[in-house]
């Protein structure tokens, strides 16, 4: 179980606005050692937005993020060594489109970890292994399927060894086929104790994996529950409207 | 590391989102086509008749004016002249090449410090007239007597490859700078999630892959540099035209002198582009 009294993550009334769009209002969350959180809420509620703040790909203009203890730096060689603790797995998977696959997965080890060629080689393989594609190593990203593609995604994160892993809405770009060969990985992931922040459409994921769901409309977190008891009995209108929708 | 030629050559570019218009013809297309292909082809062959038979009526076709052209002594001093023109260009190719890629990174890049100067430099020097930069160099160079021993045809290259450096490396820039502007906004943003500073994210990422899609406009570029080295003829500096000149004024057959010089640039010019074209399909592979 997760340790909820060690907050890996702290947000505290993060703000963030688009021009004269607020796009996300009074964040506070904070995310346990070990924990898993689902975020999922409407599209245009910020949920994508909030986890791109978490590694400052996205700047805001207000609140503070703290991860391990560390606020989150502005800018600059230090804004860089976080987010090497930080893994990050996008929607459009954004695998070095120049690279093989194992070289898209030695390149962090090797170019910020410093760590030996024969190394990196190593736990490229074992980490390509381990996402189920080690046999596309000497491929390049353009060759192999979506689903193909988001595994190496993960493995090229995890090969920094992250702290938390941030997930913004990895199946969405997915065709329905390929799902669940990457949610399979990212259960494995969770079942093995990884921090999670993971911004989603797939219900049945936050069902099974989370510890908590987050609900997200209109830049505020609106409900944040347990998924059993998110999904059978929310509390707030707009999640009732918004499941209702979906389900 | 692998090495320099796999690097350009092996590595499929992504498909996603490249523009195609190759439809089949039809029927009425497939005619228009041809009917437009017919007239064109005509137009060619009527223009070139036309200077033919003006060269004829000229009497630019006279054997003694094209005498010259038989003696070994004559092709080898224009050939030494390409010469001259092949090395101010690959080296003002070089020179221009680097900077155009640090002037490319630089005003990609967020630190204002690198951005601004780089901005002014490249909209400064694009806008001027080549000519006028490389004989600007020319005249502003200070000649010391006898430094290391250069002679006016030293100071001549220099200010040659001054000129072409300062302007190419602006050209440079912003076919590169397309390059990067044209890779998905993901390809930085990954690099950045892994931890990579943003020098480094440039370097290792961004700009493998910006170089690779600018090169087919390098190669034009280069083959647009190859044919202004010409301009060296402003400031003395021995190279083909100027040695084409040389040739016209010793026999008074300008006109074959340079017709003969503009078959040889014709001819760099396609070695140059059916590499370019090589290097492309095998890209493509």
């Amino acid at each position: 179980m997760p340790d909820l009294r060690k907050p890996l993550i702290v947000i505290e009334d993060l703000n963030k606005w688009f021009g004269d769009h607020h796009v996300l209002k009074e964040v506070d969350l904070q995310v346990g050692s070990g924990e898993v959180v689902v975020v999922i809420g409407p599209s245009g509620s910020g949920k994508s937005t909030l986890c791109r703040c978490i590694n400052r790909l996205e700047r805001f203009q207000k609140g503070v993020i703290t991860i391990d203890g560390r606020t989150l730096p502005e800018e600059g060689k230090a804004l860089a060594a976080l987010r090497a603790d930080v893994g990050m797995v996008f929607q459009s998977f954004n695998l070095f489109a120049h690279k093989t696959i194992r070289d898209n997965v030695m390149l962090g080890p090797l170019k910020v970890r410093a760590m030996s060629s024969a190394e990196a080689k190593a736990k490229a393989m074992g980490l390509l292994e381990r996402v189920g594609i080690g046999d596309k190593a000497a491929r390049y990203p353009a060759e192999l399927s979506g689903g193909q593609q988001q595994r190496a995604a993960i493995a090229r994160a995890l090969a920094m060894d992250p702290k938390v892993m941030l997930f913004d809405e990895p199946t969405s770009a997915l065709d329905p086929e390929m799902v669940n060969e990457v949610l399979d990985v990212m259960l494995e992931l969770a079942a093995q104790g990884m921090t999670m922040v993971v911004v989603t459409h797939e219900m049945g994921f936050a069902r099974s994996a989370a510890h908590r769901v987050v609900f997200m409309d209109d830049g505020r977190l609106v409900e944040i529950a347990p998924p059993a008891e998110f999904f059978d009995n929310p509390k707030s209108e707009r999640a009732r409207d918004f499941l209702s929708k979906i389900l | 590391m692998p090495s320099i030629s796999s690097w350009l050559l092996d590595v499929k570019p992504s498909r996603a989102g490249e523009l195609q218009i190759n439809e089949e013809l039809g029927p009425r297309g497939r005619r228009r086509a041809l009917i437009g292909t017919a007239a064109i082809t005509a137009l060619l062959v009527l223009g070139l008749a036309w200077v033919l038979r003006r060269f004829q009526v000229k009497g630019q076709f006279a054997p003694e004016l094209w005498r010259p052209f038989r003696q070994w002594s004559i092709w080898k001093f224009m050939l030494l002249g390409l010469g001259q023109t092949l090395k101010a260009a690959s080296v003002a190719l070089l020179f221009a090449l680097s900077l155009g890629i640090v002037l490319a990174m630089w005003r990609a890049s967020s630190p204002k410090r690198k951005k601004i100067p780089a901005t002014i430099f490249t909209e400064v020097f694009r806008a001027c007239a080549l000519v006028l930069l490389i004989k600007f160099s020319f005249f502003q160079l200070p000649k010391t007597p006898g430094f290391r021993g250069w002679t006016l045809s030293t100071y001549a290259f220099v200010a040659l490859v001054l000129g072409l450096t300062l302007y190419y490396s602006t050209v440079f820039a912003e076919v590169i700078r397309s390059g990067i502007r044209s890779l998905p906004k993901g390809q930085s943003e990954a690099a950045l999630a892994i931890g990579l500073t943003e020098p480094k994210a440039m370097r290792l990422v961004i700009l493998p892959q910006a170089l690779r899609r600018a090169l087919p406009n390098i190669f034009t570029q280069a083959a647009s540099l190859l044919k202004d080295t010409s301009l060296g003829v402003f400031v003395t500096y021995n190279e083909l035209l100027s040695r084409a000149k040389i040739v016209g004024e010793y026999g008074s057959n300008f006109l074959q002198s340079f017709v003969v010089a503009g078959f040889m640039y014709i001819a760099v010019v396609a070695i140059l582009t059916s590499t370019a074209n090589r290097l492309q399909k095998r890209q493509a592979r």
